[in-house]
């Protein structure tokens, strides 16, 4: 889904950029089930084929799109068909299947142009031009579907889709279980207590549960929705079934078809609080078990995040000693952590605890749905050789005297020249509602920096000193 | 924040690509010289950005270059951006990066990069990067958008600490230059 706001916003950015586009002449109009669509979209006509920008298809058909810029493809799906776009190339791909095209999808300024007929009727529409008006009209044969707005507002926080589209071949019934899905999830039910049960057809072996912020995502390989569930979710054109528990910490589930190299479900369950858990299986059913759906009572405590900046395939800089920016934020991180677990005071978090990619929006999110009184993301820096130094940045302004704190400890724990602290527009310190500040805490591209930055007792120093200006800090001002 | 400094030679402002903008709409840059072959390479002065040596602001940087055709232009213009004198205080921030395809596709400067680990820079520096390569590419008036791939997929974030548009608009780098990417407090 965030490609599709990505296309969205780049349309209307466009839209914005070129306010008096009047290519077409005497542009037709276009009508779906009798209303008018299409808006300000001037449609044109090219080889007597009808194209409309991209934006039409996806906002006032509601169908989904990915746009793949690297590739020069548009991928247009229902949730039950898929239609493969190449740009400037006059065959497409219906379901993997090679079709012709009377016009092929182009892109002029920036706007992606569609051919309107070609896709509409393989989305099951039928289509009618009227010569006389130079109007296109669209129908859609089926009943319409229950109104999904809520669903849509939803996805857009959604578990995600990896590459498991959901295909349903035009005139079979069920859509088909991948070759390679070893187990079909039937059913998932909630014991309406504080276990969540999963059951499955087949043998499954799920990957090790993994928190992201405080949801806890466990993916299944080699499984696959059963194709009850896969039709049903595709006649709602969503990529994804949940189930509301709306009980104590516990808000609700979410599975999808997550990915089809290998086939992939994903569940996810959406909790306020990172909740201790256990995990069993027995006879294809895989039980998840809380202890207590209570959050975790913090007593006033200040909750701190501690963000190790990068992790995963982002790996950050690379330093001069061989190692990799993110180990020492991971490490460094875990130290303020240990640190702050013995303050009774404080209630800290990691919005990452081991050496996992985590989206820059994930982690501020996080810290803003545990509703965080303090954010500190912890970098190291990376530049020419000769820099050397600690900066410290902030965004806004309610963010500055937490910067200036806890630049004045990090200078001292590494004795590092003083680059200062500046003003930034890095989306964890923007995006975040509570004081939040980035330390870049010396060069990795400097020898003296880097040596000293991967030498434990000075982490260790590091930890302290951070662990010391949140204390000073909070003293003086509190929390959010 | 973007300090003018003029390097002296050179005419005044980078020439755009003569088969730019519109009318062919969908095509790729048209590429084949009239006659097929080997038209002489005009030389083309081109902008370029660096960073300054306190790692807050930009320099704007000339350099001329010989595009085999109109369209080379942009991938040479791109290709500058991994020039500065270090030792007067120009510091390329793309110098280790690699650029797999520079294409200029119906307004859309397309470049796909490669990062090894050297080219991956720290908070400000992928600031600055990005501020000098969307310059770099707005000095085109054809260019209305700027989409950089990473080994060809839109990544969410170039080095892990701004979010990378797709595209980013010419309206993000407002001729003013004073758009706010590197505010160093006055100390």
């Amino acid at each position: 889904m965030k490609k599709w706001f990505t296309l969205l916003s780049l349309m209307f950015a466009f839209l914005a950029l070129y306010p008096s586009e009047t290519h077409a002449a005497d542009p037709p109009s276009l009508y779906l089930n009798g209303e008018p669509i299409g808006k300000g979209a001037s449609p044109r006509v090219v080889n007597n084929f009808t194209m409309v920008p991209i934006r039409v298809i996806a906002e006032d058909i509601g169908y989904a799109v990915d746009w793949t810029a690297g590739t020069d493809k548009v991928r247009i799906s229902n949730g039950g068909s898929l239609i493969e776009l190449t740009f400037n190339r006059d065959t497409a791909l219906v379901n993997g299947a090679e079709k012709p095209l009377g016009a092929p999808a182009f892109v002029d300024q920036g706007v992606t142009y569609v051919p309107l007929r070609f896709v509409s009727e393989q989305m099951g529409l039928n289509v009618y031009w009227d010569k006389d008006s130079k109007s296109v009209f669209l129908y859609d044969p089926r009943p319409a579907a229950p109104p999904a707005e809520e669903e849509e507002a939803r996805d857009v926080e959604g578990i995600g889709i990896e590459d498991g589209e959901i295909i349903v071949e035009p005139g079979t019934g069920l859509p088909q279980v991948p070759a390679d899905a070893q187990a079909v999830l039937k059913e998932i039910r909630f014991d309406g207590r504080q276990s969540v049960a999963m059951i499955f057809e087949g043998g499954i072996a799920p990957n090790e549960p993994f928190w992201l912020g405080t949801k806890l995502v466990i993916d299944i390989p080699y499984a696959a929705l059963s194709p009850e569930i896969m039709s049903e979710l595709a006649a709602r054109k969503a990529s994804q079934g949940e189930l509301i528990v709306d009980l104590k910490a516990f808000e609700r589930i979410r599975y999808s078809y997550f990915s089809n190299s290998p086939s992939t479900v994903r569940v996810v369950l959406d909790l306020k609080a990172r909740l201790d858990y256990s995990l069993t299986i027995e006879d294809g059913t895989l039980y998840v078990d809380f202890a207590t759906l209570d959050p975790p009572a913090l007593d006033g405590k200040y909750i701190v995040v501690i963000d190790a900046g990068h992790g995963g395939e982002d790996p950050g800089a690379p330093s001069v000693t061989g190692h990799w920016e993110k180990e020492f934020n991971l490490a460094v991180a875990r130290k303020v952590y240990r640190l702050l677990e013995q303050d009774g005071a404080i209630a800290p978090y990691l919005t990452r605890s081991e050496d996992a990619y985590i989206g820059l929006y994930e982690r501020a999110a996080f810290a803003n749905d545990i509703g965080a009184d303090l954010f500190v993301s912890i970098h190291a820096n990376r530049y020419t050789t000769s820099v050397s130094g600690v900066e410290t940045y902030y965004n806004r302004e309610d963010s500055l005297k937490l910067a200036e704190v806890l630049h004045k400890h990090m200078l001292a724990a590494t004795g590092l020249p003083d680059r200062g602290v500046r003003k930034a527009n890095f989306v964890v310190i923007r995006e975040t509602v509570m004081p939040a500040v980035l330390l870049e805490s010396g060069y990795l591209s400097n020898q003296k920096d880097a040596k000293l930055l991967f030498t434990e007792s000075v982490q260790d120093r590091i930890a302290a000193e951070i662990v010391a200006g949140i204390r000073e800090y909070l003293t003086a001002y509190g929390g959010k | 924040m973007l300090l003018i400094a003029s390097c002296g030679k050179g005419p005044e402002s980078a020439q755009p690509p003569s088969d730019a903008s519109s009318g062919a709409g969908a095509q790729a840059p048209a590429g084949e010289p009239p006659g097929g072959t080997k038209a002489k390479p005009e030389p083309v002065t081109v902008k370029y950005y660096v960073a300054n040596d306190r790692l807050d602001g930009l320099l704007e940087r000339e350099a001329v270059v010989e595009p085999e055709e109109p369209s080379d232009t942009y991938r040479l213009a791109m290709e500058a951006l991994k020039r500065g004198d270090e030792s007067a205080g120009e510091l390329p921030l793309w110098k280790n990066a690699v650029f797999r395809r520079v294409e200029l596709a119906g307004g859309v400067l397309i470049v796909d990069v490669s990062l090894p680990g050297e080219a991956r820079l720290g908070s400000m520096g992928e600031a600055l990067a990005i501020e000098a390569i969307a310059r770099t590419a707005f000095q085109f008036e054809e260019v209305s958008a700027l989409e950089i791939l990473v080994d060809g997929e839109q990544a969410d974030s170039l080095m892990g600490h701004e979010e990378l548009a797709h595209p980013i608009v010419r309206a993000a780098y407002p001729d003013e230059p004073d758009a706010g990417t590197a505010q160093a407090l006055t100390e």
